[in-house]
C-alpha cells in the first residue's frame, strides 16, 4: 500500500522564501499547496483540507493572524495544525500568533531541520 | 457725649421709645385719675404729662427723620425741665416725681456723657433743696427733712454709679472700637496679602502648567521618536530575517544535496557561508538588544536568586544557539552541583549569559566552548565563556549539535587553562552589549586572549550590591563595591579635583620639559606614555590624559571614570614612573629606573611632581645643564635636595644624586 504523502499548505508572500520552502518540503517528501496573501490562504486552507499550514504572518491582502483566526473558525476547516513563520522578534509576535491560533511558532530564518523537526511533531501528534 | 453715632443712635433708639410708652403710660392714668376726681393740682400734672408724651413722641419722630444730635441735645434736659415741672405743679412735695429726677440722670450720663450726669445729679438735688424750700411744711430751709435727705443722698449714688459705668461702659466701647480699627487693618492687610500671594500662586501654577505642558509635550515627542526608532529597528530586523531566510534556506538545501551533488570542499565552503549568514542574523538579534537595553536601562529588579539556576534555566535557548552553527561545535555547561545565592536581575543575567556565548559563538575558531559560572572569593562571581582547543577534552554534559542531554547539574570539571595575558581588545557589538548589561549590575568584563586565538570573556558581578548609587547620567545602578566609584557629586568633586591637579602637573611638567635641549619621556607604572618633550616641545601623549584634559565632564560611566581616577592618582601619589631621557643622536638612550619620591609639603602644585622624577648620574655636563634649569623647589623635590622653605641659595653645587 502506497505510504500517503502529507500536504503542506505554504501561504508566503516572498518569492524567494517561498521557492526554499517548496524545494525544502519536496526534497523531503511531501506535496505541496502554495498561497500567495492571507486570503488566498484561507480559500485554499478551506477547499483544500491540507494536513499542515505553514503561515507567514506578515502577508499582504489578510494578514497570517487574521488568516490563522478565520481557518480555525471556519466550519469547514479541516484541523491542520498551523505553524507560524515570522521574521518578527518582537516578544509580543508569539503570543499573538498563539492566540490567533497556530499551534507552533518558528522564527526566521531557520535551517530545514528546525522546522522539519517541528512539523514532525505536529504531524505525528495529528496522525 | 459719646462721639460714635451708631452707639448714640443704638443709645437712643434703647431709651426713646420706652420713654415714650412709659410718659403714655402715666398719661393715662393721670388721665384716669382726672377723669374720676379732677383737682387743679391734678390739671396741672396732666397737662405736663401731656407734653411728656407729646415729647416722647417729638423724639421718636427726630430719630425717625435720623436727627441723633438734636435728639440727643433735648433728650435729657427737657425731660429734667418736665420733670421738674411736674415737681412743681404738684407743690414740691410729689417725692416720687422727683425719683424720675433718676431718669434724667441716668439717660443725660449715657447720652450726653458721665459729666453730664454729674452736672444733671447735683441739678436735682438742687430742685429737691429748691422744693423742699418751697414746701409749707418746711419749716426753715436750713432744716432739712428726712426725706429731702434722703432723696439726695439717693440721687448723690445714682449720679456717681451712673457717672462710673457709664464711663467704664464708654472706655469698654472705645476699647471695643480700638481693637475693631485694629482688626479692620489687619484684617485689610491679610487680605492684601493673600491676593499678593494668590496671585503669585497663580502665577506659579501657570508657569507650572506651562513646565508641565512643555515636559508633557518633549515626553511625548521622545516617546515617539523612541516608538518611531524601535518600529524602525524591528522592521529592519525584521526585513533582514526576511532576506536571510531564503539566504541561510537555500545553502542549507545545497549543502544536503538537494540540488545534487557537492564536492567536500564545496559543502565545506556552503557551510562556512551558513555561519557568516548566521552571523549576520546575530547583527539583527543585536539590534533589537539595544533598543531593549536602551527601553530597559535603569529597571532594575534585584531578587535573590541563584545565578546556577537561571543559568541552567537557559539551556533551550542555548541549545537553539548551538544548534544553528553548521560547523559543529560543542559548548560545555560547566556548572557546579550546589548553587549559590547573588541579588541580582534575573533577567539581565539570563541576557548577559546569552550574548556572552552569541558573541563568542560568531568568532568562533575553535570546536567547543565552556560557559561556566562560579563564586569567587566572598564578593563576586563570575560567568565566563571559554574558547577550548581541538585538544580539549569532551566531557560529559554536554550541549552538542545533536542535542541536549537532560539530566541533572554535573560537578565542575577542570577548565583547561590556555593561558594569554590580560589585554583590553575592540569589542564586536555583542560584547559591547555585554557591557553595557554588565555596567547595569555594577560589574565588569574581562577580555582574555591567547597567540594561538582561543579567547576567554569573563563576566565579574557583584554577589550583591553594595551600596546602591546614581550613575553620572542619572541612571540607578549598584555598586561593586570599588571605592572609586563614588556618588556622582563626591565623584565629580574628586574629579575637579582631580582635573585641577593635572593641570598643575601639565604646567609643571612644561616648566621642567620646555626648551630642555633633550628628548625627555615620562611614562606611568603600566607602561603609559604622559608626557613627551621630543624636538624640545612638549606634548601630551597620553590619550588617557587628552582625554581627561579636555572631556572630563563628558566622562559618563563610572568605570571610564574610575579608570581615569586611578591614572591620576598614580600619578600625583608618585606610584612608579619611568622617566626615560635620550641623548643626542651620537649617543644612545639609556632608560633609568624610577624611585618614587614623596615630599611632606602639600602645595597642589607639588605635591603633583610626586611623578616625576628621575635618577641620573650626574657625571655629564648635559645633566648638570639639565638641573640648573630647574628651579630649587623641584629639585628638592626631585630629591638631590631636602626641602626648605623659603630657600633662595643657589642648590645647584650641592647637588647629588640619590641613591
Amino acid at each position: 500500500m502506497p505510504i500517503r504523502r502529507p500536504t503542506v499548505l505554504v501561504v508566503e508572500d516572498d518569492a524567494h522564501n517561498r521557492t526554499f520552502l517548496i524545494d525544502l518540503l519536496l526534497a523531503y517528501g511531501f506535496n505541496t499547496l502554495v498561497a500567495l496573501n492571507g486570503e488566498e490562504g484561507v480559500m485554499v486552507g478551506i477547499q483544500a483540507s491540507p494536513d499542515l499550514i505553514l503561515m507567514d504572518l506578515g502577508l499582504p491582502v489578510l494578514d497570517g493572524w487574521t488568516a490563522t483566526r478565520r481557518l480555525k473558525a471556519h466550519p469547514q476547516y479541516g484541523g491542520a495544525p498551523i505553524i507560524a513563520v515570522t521574521g518578527w522578534t518582537r516578544p509580543q509576535d508569539e503570543e499573538l500568533a498563539r492566540a490567533a491560533g497556530c499551534d507552533a511558532f518558528v522564527r526566521k530564518p531557520f535551517l530545514a531541520r528546525e522546522l522539519l523537526s517541528v512539523m514532525e511533531s505536529l504531524l505525528g501528534r495529528t496522525g | 457725649m459719646t462721639h460714635d453715632p451708631e452707639i448714640l443712635t443704638e443709645r437712643l433708639k434703647t431709651f426713646v421709645p420706652s420713654r415714650f410708652y412709659l410718659a403714655a403710660a402715666v398719661t393715662g392714668v393721670v388721665a384716669l385719675a382726672w377723669v374720676i376726681q379732677g383737682t387743679e393740682e391734678l390739671d396741672r400734672f396732666l397737662a405736663i404729662c401731656v407734653m411728656a408724651t407729646l415729647s416722647g413722641l417729638l423724639y421718636r419722630l427726630l430719630l425717625h427723620f435720623r436727627k441723633v444730635r438734636l435728639t440727643a441735645y433735648l433728650f435729657a434736659p427737657l425731660d429734667f425741665l418736665l420733670i421738674t415741672g411736674a415737681v412743681a405743679v404738684t407743690g414740691w412735695s410729689s417725692g416720687g416725681v422727683l425719683i424720675f429726677h433718676m431718669w434724667s440722670i441716668i439717660t443725660a450720663g449715657m447720652i450726653l456723657g458721665p459729666e453730664m450726669a454729674i452736672l444733671f445729679g447735683l441739678a436735682s438735688i438742687g430742685v429737691t433743696f429748691l422744693g423742699a424750700s418751697q414746701q409749707v411744711r418746711v419749716p426753715a430751709p436750713h432744716e432739712l427733712q428726712n426725706f429731702e435727705l434722703f432723696h439726695s443722698t439717693g440721687i448723690a449714688v445714682v449720679t456717681l454709679i451712673t457717672f462710673a459705668l457709664v464711663r467704664q461702659l464708654d472706655q469698654t466701647v472705645q476699647r471695643q472700637e480700638m481693637l475693631r480699627e485694629a482688626m479692620k487693618k489687619e484684617r485689610d492687610q491679610l487680605d492684601l496679602e493673600v491676593a499678593r500671594r494668590t496671585e503669585d500662586l497663580v502665577q506659579a501654577n501657570r508657569m507650572l502648567d506651562a513646565r508641565t505642558t512643555l515636559l508633557a509635550f518633549q515626553r511625548r515627542q521622545a516617546e515617539e521618536t523612541n516608538h518611531v526608532q524601535n518600529l524602525f529597528l524591528a522592521s529592519l530586523s525584521h526585513e533582514m530575517r526576511i532576506s536571510l531566510t531564503s539566504c541561510i534556506g537555500f545553502v542549507d538545501l545545497l549543502t544536503q544535496g538537494v540540488y545534487g551533488p557537492l564536492t567536500p570542499r564545496q559543502q565545506d565552503r556552503l557551510l562556512g557561508a551558513i555561519d557568516r549568514l548566521r552571523d549576520l542574523q546575530s547583527l539583527s538579534h543585536e539590534v533589537i538588544e539595544m533598543t531593549r537595553l536602551e527601553a530597559t536601562r535603569g529597571e532594575l529588579t534585584l531578587v535573590e536568586l541563584d545565578p546556577v539556576a537561571a543559568i541552567w534555566a537557559l539551556r533551550e535557548e542555548l541549545e537553539k544557539a548551538v544548534r544553528s552553527r553548521l560547523t559543529g561545535c560543542t559548548v560545555y555547561l560547566e556548572l557546579p552541583g550546589t548553587g549559590f545565592s547573588v541579588t541580582s536581575d534575573r533577567e539581565l543575567l539570563q541576557h548577559i549569559t546569552l550574548n556572552l556565548l552569541l558573541g563568542m559563538l560568531k568568532g568562533m575558531e575553535g570546536s567547543a566552548l565552556a560557559l561556566s559560572v562560579a563564586k569567587e572569593g566572598t564578593r563576586e562571581f563570575v560567568i565566563r565563556v571559554e574558547e577550548r582547543g581541538r585538544e580539549a577534552v569532551a566531557v560529559d554534559p554536554k550541549l552538542s549539535s545533536e542535542g541536549l542531554q537532560s539530566g541533572a547539574m554535573q560537578e565542575t570539571i577542570p577548565r583547561i587553562e590556555l593561558g594569554g595575558q590580560q589585554a583590553l581588545i575592540g569589542d564586536g557589538h555583542g560584547l559591547y552589549i555585554v557591557r553595557q548589561l554588565v555596567g547595569m549590575l555594577g560589574g565588569s568584563v574581562r577580555v582574555m586572549s591567547e597567540t594561538r586565538g582561543a579567547r576567554s570573556y569573563a563576566v565579574v558581578l557583584p554577589l550583591s550590591p553594595s551600596r546602591a548609587w546614581m550613575s553620572l547620567d542619572g541612571r540607578r545602578l549598584e555598586g561593586s563595591g570599588n571605592e572609586l566609584l563614588l556618588r556622582p557629586e563626591a565623584l565629580k568633586r574628586q574629579l575637579e579635583s582631580l582635573e585641577h591637579e593635572l593641570e598643575s602637573v601639565i604646567v609643571a611638567l612644561r616648566g621642567v620639559f620646555d626648551g630642555f635641549p633633550l628628548p625627555l619621556f615620562l611614562y606611568d607604572k603600566s607602561g603609559v606614555l604622559l608626557v613627551r618633550n621630543d624636538a624640545c616641545q612638549t606634548a601630551l601623549e597620553s590619550p588617557s590624559i587628552q582625554v581627561l584634559k579636555h572631556t572630563f565632564q563628558e566622562i559618563f560611566h563610572p568605570q571610564e571614570a574610575a579608570l581615569a581616577a586611578r591614572i591620576l592618582k598614580s600619578v600625583s601619589e608618585g606610584q612608579a614612573c619611568r622617566f626615560e631621557w635620550h641623548p643626542p643622536p651620537t649617543g644612545g638612550s639609556s632608560t633609568v629606573p624610577w624611585q618614587g619620591i614623596h615630599s611632606p609639603v602639600l602645595d597642589a602644585q607639588r605635591r603633583v611632581l610626586y611623578g616625576v622624577g628621575m635618577l641620573l648620574p650626574l657625571t655629564s655636563p648635559m645633566e648638570k645643564d639639565f638641573f640648573q634649569t630647574l628651579e630649587p623647589g623641584l629639585a628638592a623635590l626631585l630629591g638631590f635636595l631636602p626641602w626648605r622653605e623659603g630657600q633662595g641659595e643657589s642648590v645647584f653645587a650641592s647637588l647629588t644624586p640619590p641613591a
